[in-house]
């Protein structure tokens, strides 16, 4: 039920935020247009990264198995908003720049850390034994975190065209519009993470039963 | 350019909407399926007691 409420709140901040975007508001530059879905993505990216490594440390000092099942959810999450980062900022690289990949530092950093995720995916899903591959999967989250500052510096230790946080003025119109755009994309990531995470738990608890029943039978 | 806008606000929701529908349909049948087995483990456990 308050999952529901998120999105309904996530979906009604979307609409609101998409009339702004693209209706009410004109920004001075065309491509600004694009800021509107590459920003938020981009962030609920790095957010979800952040928070499964948080989950990933929390498993490694407590192991209960909840925690690791949070970092996989949280992963895969990133991974589609990163993927929508990755494309979105293509285009609006093709559309600034002139070029779709250009391979510019925050571009090829940025797709080594969506590579290095998506490994995190592949190693958890190459072990089979339930233990050791929740350690092995958040020794190597809390290493493939380590990229994200990269990403973050790249635009400081090599040139590139990518723009600095600290270089960007937004009109007050377009921040506004921005904010919007990252409360809704924020609010259906929220929603995401719990269906996702209710589902992981629920599939741990069909694989329970299921070992339950079939060894009562085999027993019986 | 603008149709560049409106391709990346496809991709946007598109990629959103495959996640949630993906969530929604295996949700939908992960409950189906606990509780199906909740029932086969309980009627065992009566069947167990029922013997004793």
């Amino acid at each position: 039920m308050k999952r529901d409420i998120i999105l309904v709140i996530g979906v009604i901040l979307s609409v609101g935020a998409s009339y702004m975007a693209y209706v009410s508001v004109h920004p001075v530059r065309g491509d600004i247009y694009f800021s509107y879905t590459h920003v938020p993505a981009a962030l609920v990216c790095y957010l979800a990264f952040f928070i499964s490594l948080v989950a990933s440390i929390m498993y490694l000092k407590k192991r209960e198995r909840r925690y690791d099942m949070a970092a996989e959810v949280l992963v895969i999450i990133g991974l589609v908003y990163g993927i929508v980062a990755l494309i979105s900022g293509a285009i609006w690289a093709n559309a600034a720049w002139g070029l779709y990949w250009n391979w510019d530092p925050k571009q090829t950093t940025t797709l080594i850390l969506w590579i290095a995720y998506a490994g995190y995916i592949a190693v958890k899903y190459s072990i089979s034994e339930v233990e050791r591959r929740a350690v092995i999967g958040a020794v190597y989250n809390v290493l493939a975190f380590s990229l994200i500052p990269l990403t973050f510096l790249s635009v400081m230790l090599w040139q590139s065209l990518h723009p600095r946080a600290q270089e960007i003025t937004l009109s007050m119109p377009v921040k506004a519009t921005l904010i919007l755009n990252l409360a809704a994309a924020s609010l259906i990531f929220a929603y995401l993470i719990i269906t996702t995470y209710s589902l992981w738990s629920l599939e741990d608890r069909v694989n329970v039963l299921l070992y339950r029943y079939r060894y009562k039978k085999g027993g019986a | 350019m603008y149709r560049g806008v409106f391709v990346v606000a496809i991709i946007y929701w598109t990629a959103i909407l495959v996640l949630f529908l993906w969530l929604s349909r295996r949700l939908a049948a992960l409950k189906a399926k606990v509780m199906d087995l909740e029932r086969a483990v309980h009627e065992a456990k009566d069947k167990d007691r029922d013997e004793d």
